[in-house]
């Protein structure tokens, strides 16, 4: 995801994507932390998201 | 007078202004709306007109004047809000006149009373055929359909700039308990009097240009009056709001009846406060979401974590005992192969043993003892055994061997006796 190009609905997706790959089991160990220090990565870009005017700005005048 | 006879213009309507205070002697009520409304000195002019609802000309005109003592006193029994709130522009009156004419200045209706509950009434008939027709272009649900963000961030607000609606909203807004941020644009627009409905459809149609950098459009308002609230009401604006691009939430007022505009909106909230607690309350909402989330990947995670570490040690258990198991088939087989092995080694032996044996009997029978013992003799030359006699000359010695001795002897040569 770029900046500017952040979507709230595209984390909760990918999240939630993530939440049942790991319920289905279709994650191997090897990959179980890579998945989780991703899903930790959006929630962490979200939360700050929800709080930082600036990348809303940045939104609102995207640099291509 | 006569048919041919000629007055001046002032005879006219001198005649004119009696013929009406002769039949028109005492004050009546006329509806009309007022097409024009202005202040002069305390007093209030108007422009009344009668429309059809097909025709785009009025069918009648007249001017009205209320003097400023009228005025006064339908301001004392109705009140001054609402008496303001009646005389504006495009209002149906019901209003108590007497017809006055003047030489010089016409026909004038003179009002003494005006009826509001019947402008309200009015309004009410007006709105009612505003909804039909909004049910019936399916503008109701319109706006409703649009889907929602999770997260309603970028706001894009239609009130007037001083209002203490839009300072409400703003504050709560920047106070959220979350810190949670919020980017809003304001798009001023009167949210009452005349202009009302036009401005906010313009801003609702520059908002909706730029649709691409809002979340949702905010209509909000302080509260008011039921007739401030007219411009809520009004056919054009609700086909603003249903047509536009973005979730439209309206926080007009604290009045019981929704407005039109309300029911044409994504959602009516009722007050500025009231839709800015919404849009947290949906950060709030989303965050909560997240957490739950991250909780059930972590559970999911050490769920997975726990089951992989249980398998490990089983894995290992089981390797330890397979291991076990393994040492130990081998070492009975080393057990019983020893075994074999020694016994085996122990018949090697004997089979060995009986062939020595038998060997050294064989080896005792063919000793030159044993022969000797036996009772034959054994005869060597120069102790080398002879085997037979063409192997001595005359002259030649020779040893005889015997069990319990040797003899030696000699061939005698020819010569010898």
């Amino acid at each position: 995801m770029k900046k500017g190009q952040f979507s709230y609905e595209a984390a909760q997706q990918e999240l939630q994507t993530i939440v049942q790959q790991l319920q289905e089991g279709s994650i191997s160990m090897d990959e179980l932390a890579e998945r989780a220090r991703r899903a930790a990565e959006l929630i962490r870009l979200c939360r700050e998201r929800l709080r930082d005017l600036e990348t809303e700005l940045d939104s609102l005048f995207p640099e291509d | 007078m006569k048919d041919n006879a000629t007055v001046t213009l002032f005879q006219l309507q001198e005649f004119i202004r009696r013929v009406l205070a002769l039949n028109l002697p005492e004050a009546l009520w006329v509806e009309a709306e007022i097409a024009e409304v202005g202040q002069s000195r305390g007093h209030s002019f108007l422009s009344l007109v009668q429309k059809d609802a097909d025709a785009a000309e009025p069918v009648a005109t007249a001017q009205a004047v209320i003097w400023q003592n009228n005025l006064a006193a339908i301001s004392r029994k109705i009140g001054s809000e609402l008496l303001v709130q009646l005389l504006v522009q495009g209002r149906q009156l019901r209003l108590k006149a007497r017809v006055e004419h003047h030489e010089r200045y016409g026909l004038k209706l003179v009002v003494e009373d005006l009826d509001p509950a019947y402008s309200i009434g009015q309004l009410e008939i007006q709105r009612r055929q505003t909804l039909e027709r909004l049910h019936a272009e399916q503008l109701t649900e319109r706006n409703a359909a649009l889907r929602l963000g999770e997260v309603l961030q970028r706001v894009a607000v239609i009130s007037s700039r001083q209002g203490a609606g839009y300072q409400d909203f703003i504050e709560h807004l920047r106070g959220n308990p979350y810190g949670y941020s919020f980017h809003c644009e304001l798009f001023p627009a009167a949210v009452q009097g005349q202009t009302a409905e036009t401005d906010i459809c313009r801003s609702l149609e520059r908002i909706g240009r730029q649709a691409h950098h809002f979340d949702c459009t905010v209509i909000i308002r302080g509260g008011g009056a039921r007739l401030d609230l007219g411009a809520f009401d009004g056919y054009h604006i609700c086909r603003a709001i249903a047509q536009h691009p973005l979730p439209v939430f309206t926080g007009i007022g604290h009045d019981v009846n929704e407005s039109l505009a309300d029911l044409c909106a994504q959602l009516a909230l009722k007050t500025p406060t009231a839709v800015a607690d919404f849009l947290i309350r949906r950060q709030l909402d989303f965050e909560g979401q997240l957490l739950l989330l991250a909780q059930r990947i972590q559970a999911i995670g050490k769920q997975r974590i726990g089951a992989a570490r249980l398998q490990t040690e089983q894995l290992e258990q089981n390797a330890r005992r397979q291991s076990a198991a393994y040492l130990m088939r081998k070492s009975q087989q080393l057990g019983l192969l020893q075994r074999d092995g020694r016994r085996e080694l122990r018949n090697i032996l004997r089979l060995a043993d009986k062939e020595l044996d038998q060997m050294n009997q064989l080896s005792v029978q063919l000793q030159p003892q044993t022969t000797l013992e036996r009772g034959f003799t054994i005869t060597l030359k120069d102790g080398r055994r002879l085997r037979s006699a063409a192997e001595l000359q005359p002259g030649d010695r020779i040893e005889t061997l015997f069990p319990d001795g040797n003899i030696s002897s000699h061939i005698p040569t020819q010569n010898e006796p």
